[in-house]
Parts: C-alpha cells; structure tokens; sequence
C-alpha cells in the first residue's frame, strides 16, 4: 500500500478578485522509499499541493474536497491536535529558502537540539550526540555546528534544512524546490546527498520542481501538474522517455538540453488558463496542437496502465503524436 | 513563432497631454473612492473634513454676528452670559460675544492653519526625502543631521519660543510646525527611494538615458506620493492641535478667533466652575473630531499602502 | 572584424563596512567582484558570460553598459574609453547600449502602460513625439507583440511573464540599438514560455545584426543563444572559446565540473561524484595564485604561489591554467 495517497484533492484561495481553484481534484500516490518528482510550471498548484500535505497553508486556503491519506489516515479530517504530532515526526518539510527555517539569531547546533529536546523528548546529551551525527549525514562539517546561518553559504544552509527535517526520522519528506536557488554544482551536491539519505533510511520524498533535469536526476516517480489537475503520472523513467500526454512532449521539446544537436527550441504557445474562472475540458485544450472538438467539454478521465496514467482523451494514439510533437512546426499555432 | 501577418495597424494620433492628466486624475479620484466604500472609517474622515471644509468656505454666510463684536441686548444691556436660544444659538460669552459665530470662523482658522501646515510638511518633507534618499551620499548625510535636530527639539516649548521671538501670528505657528514635522516625512519617504532607487525599472530608465531630473520626478515620485499624503494628513490634525495648545496657553494672535482662543477665553473667565458648557464643549469637540478625522484618513490610506494590513 | 567592446584589465572592487580591527590596522577591505579580466567582443558576436553567483558576471555587465564605473582598467566601446564619456558622447552611447533585464516583472514601472514603457528611451532620446507611436508600433512587431492595439494602453499587472519580457525587449530594440547585454533574460520565465523568448532574441539579434553578450548560470541556454563563452569563476576569466567547443572539450578543470554538473532531462545520465569539492571561497579573501585551487583536483604546489594567466592554447581559445601551460 502507498504511504500517501492523495485523493480528488481541491484547494481553493479565496482573493480580492474571486476563489481561485488551485488544486481542482488532483489524484496521486507516494509509494513507501521511493522520490517522487511532483513538476508543473507556476501556479499549477504543485506547491499548494504539497503543502497541503503538511497542513500549513496561508490564511486565505481552504480545503474544497478530497482526502490526504497517510498510512490510512485522513489528515484533512483528523484532529489538529492528531496532524501537528504527525508533522516533523512522521512528515517533515524542506523548504525552498532554508532561511525559512533557520533562525538568524540562533545557532544552527541549537536549533538542531532544541528540535530534538522539544519534539523528540531527548536529553541534552543525546541531543548534542545526535545533532552531530545529522550533521555529518548531511555532509556538513561538525565543527560548525556553533555557526550562526548567515555564516553558511546557499548550500551549507539547505544541507542544515535538511539535517533538521531528517532531525526526528520522518518517513515522508517534502521538499519544495530544494535546490532552485542554488547553483549547478552546489545543487548537484546536495540532490546527491537527498537521493543517498533516502536510499539509506527508505525514505518517501516527494520533490516539488519546475525543473524536469532535476526528476529526471533523482525521481522515481514522476507527477505532471498542469492548472490544478494532474495530467500525467507513472514511473520517471517510463513518463520521460515516453511522455503520453501532449503537454508533457511540449515541455521536452522547450527544454534546453546540453547531450543533444543544438536545434531548436520549441516554446508551447499561449499561457495557462485562469483559475478563477469555471473550466470545463482539458485545461490544456487551448494550447494543445492536438486538440479535438470532445477535449474542449467534459471531464477528460485518466486513461493508462501499469502504473501510469494520463489525463487526455488520445493517449491511444501517444506514439503517433510523440513523432509528431518532436517536429517543431507541429507547435506553431497557425 | 506566429509572426503575425495581419495588417499593420494605423498608428493613432498621440494622445494630447491634458486629456491624459484628466484621466490619470480621474482614475486616482475612482481608486480613492473605491478604498472609501470598502473602509468606513476613512469614509468618515472624509466626511468630517468635507464638512468643516464647507463651513469654513461658508463661515461669512453661516456665522450670525461677527465673533469679536461686543454684542448687546434691545433693552442696551450687555448681551453676556446667555444661554444658547433663537438668538444665540450657542449662548454668549461673559463679554457678550456670539459663541455660535466664533465657532464657525475658529474652524477657517483651524483649516487654515491645518492645511498649509500639511502642505509644507508633505511638500518639504518629500523633496528632501527624494534629494536626500536618491543622491546619497554627502548630501543625505546633511539632510539627515537637519533632521536629527529638528526632531530633538522639544515640540510646545520651540514654537512658544519662536512666538516670543517673532510675534504671536497664525503664520508663526504654521512655520513652526512645519519646521518640526518635516522631519518624520523625510525619513519615512527617504527610506522608500533608497529601495525604489535600486528598482530594475528605475535602472531601465537610467540605461535607456533618463536624466536625474526625471527618474527622480517621473519614476520615483509618483510611488510615494500616497506616502506624502498619509503624512501631510497626519501633520493637518497637529497642526490644529498645536495652534490649539499654544492659543490656550495665551501665546496665540489677539485678532484671530480659533477653537484654542476660545477654550482660553472660556478658562479665563471660569465658564467651566459656573458651568458654562455651551462655551467651551464645542470648540473642544471639533478639535477632537478634526484630529480625529485626519486619522482616520490616514488610517484608510495605509491600507491601501501595506496591504497585508486587510483582513 | 574590429572588435566593437574591448576591455582591458578591468577591476571592480565594491568597498564593505570595515570592522574596528581593520580601521585600527589601516586596512580597506572589498568585494572583489571583478579582478582583472581583459577580453574583445567582435561586431556582430554573441558572448556567454558564464558563472555561478558570485562570480561577478553581473557586475561585468553593468560596467560592459557603464552602469558602474571600473576600479580600474579601461572599458572601450567602438574605440571610446566609456568611462570618461559624459554629455552628448554619453547620451549616444545610452542609444547604442541597451540592456535587458532578468526579471519583467520587475524591470517596467507600473505606473507606466505598454505604450509610455517602449516610448521612454525615445523621450530620453529626444526623439519627437509625433514619431513615438510609429517607433513603438514597430518595435512591438519585431518582438512578435502581435496585436499592438491590444496591448498598448495595458498596464504590466495585466500581463503574462512572456508578454512582459517581449515589453523589456520592445524597450530595450527602440532606439536600434547596436549592442545589447541581457542579464539572465529567461530565468524567471516558465519553461514553456522561456523558448519562445530565447528564439526570439536569437532571431531579433540576427535581423538586426547585434552585439549581444549574454549573462547566465545557465549553460545550456548559453549554448543555445551564443557563439562563444566566457566562464568566469571569483572575478576572473577562466576560460573563453567557441560555446561548442567549451562544452564538448572543456579545459580548465572548473569547467570541468560545471559541464558535468548541468542537469539533463533524461533518466539515464551519469551519477558519479563532482571532480570538485567544497564552496566558492569569501570574495573579500581570494585565494594567493589561482583562485580555484582549493577545490580543484589537479592543484599544485605552483597554483598557490603564482596566478595562471589566461593564456591563448589554440586558435580563439583561451584558458587560465597551469595544466595547460606547455
């Protein structure tokens, strides 16, 4: 059984110009050691999603349907009280800016203990005993544990970010675009530590990113989001190689990659809709070359197997339109 | 790409630059009014000042008598200490003036001296916070030392000083809370151009060969601009409320009447031990609600400044 | 081909607040952003300025445009030191110079509607009202705003990302510039929305016969808009060559490791450790010698003690390296 599964999730905001549907019924898994890679451009509520997950949203969300199971256990129905034992203990979250969760004023050592004094009832010995072992399973050298951040550099601070949502063994990470900030080589780095502490402790990881290079570097799992809705999902390996849905081909042929001939790049024409407003069909429609007049009405069931699934009426036809998607006049809106 | 091949499209004539201001102004007025509907207390702010403002245009038409005149009765006595009647609708004073036209020409004065105070606050206060935050520099550290100064002045006793120096006017006390208030704009709008200097967009226009002149008043300025409103209104009700203070300490002009005067003519003749309400309530109350009312606006004004302060 | 952009070993040191140890010993110290770097960029070239932050890419840019002024060395534009242009010599420069910024959604008043946004560089041209609307109609075109009509009264909140760095390329082609630096010009747009910008700037760069150097951390969009590279590491060149010869056959070592480094869009790709370790090191403090010794796997006792200078190896290849010194 799946450690997490996520069910017709919807998460609405409620804004000066309206409710915003931000998650609008988004379906999928985290199976049990295994990263999940949740991609989609802004605001296709890949963040919201995850965040969901936590239970820390912004004042303005609000939770429209669906259900958010965790070991069996609803966490959107279960008790406050029930949600904030199981975060940091059982669900633990790495933010994009780790100065989200350090403390400027505290030492990165302290902040460390007290998370494991506080939340994780341990003495101060075995505390300061701790703190140093998740230092160096971060790759961070013990001595500077008496550090204040801002005497870290980009990657030192997310490794601690890392140290301290590991601090208490969750089963489930969420990272929220862990390395976006960062540069090449310091975001290799610290993708290859994330991938070696999952490996080691069996971790579930679900990955927010914009940035497919980087689930396809780690994830096993891949998840497409597109205005709210998942649109594609299954294996990386089988989702990357073979993208069944329009949206995903379109997001490979924009992707500048460094292993292949320079030819062109193709941008998918248009922007996504408002979520504001009430929708009806494929949400890409508008963009898609492939469009037929049923994608436009309706609701656009998920069609797969093995595991993988996408949310488009022609995904029969994938191979064809893979071949078609690769050349670039097929993306040029007439 | 979806080189477009339509037909070019005539270019239209530009726009001449007053019609332009007109909309630019007219847009503003709508925005303003639409941040009234949402938020009632600078709708009453609003109110009040449009109000006083009204009966400040009108004082001649709406006072009954003149305010300094010595009145007296038919019958040849003096015209003291009456009760508020048809006559005198807020009684006399125990030298028989009328209280009820002293009040109406004391909120002209009131105004008067709450808005060109205002003016000269926002006005001073946003040019040296322009100068002072967009040059840097030497020229800041001047600027932020006068500041220093001003600020450390203890308020009533400068502008009694002052007064003794010059001479009791309404312009003296307009000065002197001017000269004292412009420090708190300066600063606050100062901060703001440090940060709106370092804008890509400000940058854009540096690149593109902007002169100082008009980065400073055509890309800068009209940001903070709502920042010298907020303030200015903030100075009106100071302003008042000092012109007040001072005048019931007895160092205010002789010849003009105001709300200040009044109360200090009431408390030299002991009206509140004999109970003479009608004298001294009303000119207390309008400097309660003019103060007030210029919080109000200011309070609605931020809101419109730093959003997260809705909900 | 004259080059069009000549610097010759330019400095840019940012002074920072001293502490009272280092008033108290006379010492002044700095941001060594730039530190000597010298290069040419031949009329018609487009140049990667590539690095990672901190490098000091960004602040070359702003000297390349004269938006700060070097600590030393000598910026020549078409044969002028712009560092002592003023008056009407810098008013032309401005015209000939333009930049494009990394952020849109930031780098356009938004106060300013579409149309008053492209027509700014022309009111501080002096170019005559009457023509504004013709420049900015055509400027609109050449960045593939269809729809001008739609679009001019519209205010920047108004806007896509996409739309909004076609705006800042409007802007910055309406005087006809001959030059054009763009700092970071897609990172924060969408995947999606990023290739069309990018093909766009590929295309407008080659009708218009521009100059174009480009800033980014971003190797592969470099390959993608630049004929040539140059990699900067702690305010130095450390390599310069053709962008497809950097990338296939890279020479000093921290190239190297950024080739290795840059994430591909395929689950098959290699996993094996960086040839490098720890971070940049504090740009106040540089390391003696070469700057990158403390983390390159090749260093030797001579990398300490003396600087590599950037050196030609072959023909329009220049590395800085005691590897490859012969």
């Amino acid at each position: 059984m799946a450690l997490l599964s996520i069910r017709d999730l919807r998460v609405h905001y409620r804004t000066p110009r309206g409710v915003t549907r931000a998650v609008d019924g988004a379906s999928f898994e985290v199976p049990e050691g295994q990263i999940v890679g949740l991609v989609g451009e802004s605001g296709c509520g890949k963040t919201t999603a995850a965040r969901a997950i936590t239970g820390v949203m912004p004042a303005n969300a609000r939770f429209a349907g669906g259900s958010i199971a965790y070991r069996g256990e609803d966490l959107l129905t279960a008790p406050d009280r029930r949600v904030k034992e199981l975060r940091w203990r059982d669900i633990a979250f790495i933010p994009q800016s780790a100065m989200n969760s350090l403390d400027p004023v505290y030492r990165v050592g302290a902040q460390l203990r007290e998370v494991l004094i506080e939340r994780g009832g341990m003495d101060r010995a075995r505390a300061t005993t701790r703190a140093a072992e998740l230092f160096d399973m971060v790759g961070l050298d013990q001595g500077r544990l008496d550090d204040y951040p801002h005497q870290f550099s980009g990657g030192m601070r997310q490794r601690a970010a890392i140290a301290l949502a590991l601090a208490l063994n969750p089963s489930l990470v969420i990272a929220d675009e862990p390395v976006t900030a960062l540069d090449v080589i310091v975001q290799r780095q610290v993708l290859d530590t994330i991938k070696s502490l999952q490996r080691r402790f069996n971790l579930s990881v679900i990955l927010v990113t914009h940035d497919i290079s980087v689930v396809a570097y780690v994830a096993d799992q891949v998840v497409v989001m597109y205005a709210g809705h998942v649109i594609e999902q299954g294996p990386a390996r089988a989702v990357l190689a073979e993208p069944n849905h329009p949206y995903t081909m379109g997001l490979y042929n924009a992707f500048p990659d460094l292993t292949s001939a320079v030819s062109s790049l193709v941008p998918i024409e248009g922007s996504p809709p408002d979520l504001s407003q009430e929708l009806t069909g494929c949400r890409f429609a508008p963009r898609c070359p492939f469009v037929i007049e049923p994608c436009r009405s309706g609701a656009i069931p998920d069609q797969g197997n093995d595991g993988r699934s996408a949310a488009c009426l022609r995904a029969a036809e994938a191979v064809e339109l893979r071949r078609l998607a690769r050349v670039p006049s097929t993306w040029l809106h007439s | 790409m979806p080189a477009s091949l339509e037909p070019a499209t005539l270019p239209r004539p530009t726009p001449a630059l007053w019609p332009r201001l007109v909309r630019a102004v007219g847009r503003a007025i709508a925005r303003a009014a639409a941040q009234l509907r949402r938020d009632g207390f600078a709708l009453a702010g609003v109110t009040i000042y449009t109000v006083f403002a009204v009966v400040a245009l009108l004082a001649d038409v709406l006072a009954t008598h003149d305010p300094m005149e010595i009145l007296f009765l038919p019958t040849g006595k003096l015209a003291a200490n009456i009760r508020p009647g048809a006559d005198f609708l807020l009684g006399t004073t125990n030298l028989g003036r009328d209280i009820y036209s002293q009040l109406i020409h004391g909120t002209r004065s009131a105004l008067l001296v709450g808005l060109s105070a205002a003016v000269v606050v926002a006005s001073l206060g946003t040019v040296v916070g322009l100068v002072s935050g967009y040059f840097g520099g030497r020229i800041d550290m001047v600027m932020m030392r006068f500041a220093d100064v001003a600020l450390s002045l203890p308020f009533l006793p400068f502008v009694i000083v002052l007064i003794g120096f010059l001479g009791a006017s309404i312009n003296i006390i307009i000065m002197a809370v001017a000269l004292l208030l412009w420090p708190n704009t300066a600063r606050v709008i100062r901060s703001q151009v440090l940060s709106l200097r370092e804008r890509a967009y400000v940058e854009a226009a540096r690149v593109t060969g902007a002169s100082t002149w008009r980065i400073m008043f055509v890309h800068i300025a009209p940001n903070i601009l709502p920042l010298s409103f907020l303030y200015g209104s903030i100075a009106i009700g100071w302003a008042i409320l000092t012109e007040a203070s001072v005048s019931f300490l007895g160092f205010g002009s002789a010849n003009v009447v105001s709300w200040g005067y009044m109360l200090q003519d009431a408390f030299a003749s002991q009206a509140l031990s004999r109970g003479h309400f009608n004298w001294f309530i009303p000119p207390g109350l309008c400097i309660v609600l003019v103060v007030v009312a210029g919080f109000f606006i200011s309070r609605g004004y931020e809101e419109i400044f730093f959003p997260k302060l809705r909900d | 081909m004259a080059a069009l952009l000549e610097a010759d070993d330019v400095v840019k040191h940012f002074p920072v607040k001293r502490s009272l140890g280092e008033i108290a010993t006379g010492r002044h110290p700095a941001v060594h952003a730039v530190d000597g770097i010298s290069f040419a960029i031949e009329s018609g070239e487009s140049v990667g300025l590539l690095g990672e932050s901190g490098c000091g890419k960004t602040t070359t840019g702003r000297l390349l445009l004269r938006l700060a002024v070097p600590t030393a060395g000598t910026i020549r534009f078409d044969g002028q030191d712009i560092g002592t242009l003023a008056g009407d010599d810098l008013a032309t420069f401005r015209r000939r110079a333009q930049l494009v910024f990394q952020n849109p959604f930031e780098a356009l008043n938004p106060r300013f509607t579409v149309l008053r946004a492209i027509a700014e560089p022309l009111v501080n041209a002096g170019v005559p009202r009457a023509d504004h609307q013709a420049r900015v109609v055509e400027a609109m075109r050449r960045v593939n705003l269809a729809d001008v009509d739609q679009h001019l009264d519209k205010y920047p909140h108004q806007m896509s990302g996409g739309q909004l760095q076609r705006v800042v390329l409007a802007r910055a082609l309406v005087l006809e510039p001959i030059f054009l630096v763009a700092d970071e010009p897609v990172s924060m747009l969408d995947v999606s929305v990023r290739a069309g910008i990018l093909n766009l700037m590929r295309d407008v760069r080659q009708a218009m016969g521009l100059t174009a150097v480009y800033i980014s951390h971003d190797l592969a969009l470099v390959r993608y808009v630049c004929d040539r590279t140059l990699v900067m590491y702690l305010g130095k060149v450390v390599e310069d060559g053709p962008t497809e010869e950097v990338i296939r056959l890279p020479q000093h070592p921290y190239t190297q490791a950024l080739v290795k480094a840059v994430p591909v869009p395929h689950v098959d790709q290699s996993h094996e450790p960086l040839p490098i370790k720890g971070n940049v090191p504090d740009a106040k403090n540089p390391p003696s010698g070469c700057r990158f010794r403390d983390r390159c796997p090749h260093a030797m006792a001579r990398c300490a003690s003396e600087e590599p200078p950037l050196r030609e190896v072959a023909p329009r290849r220049r590395v800085a390296c005691h590897l490859l010194a012969a």
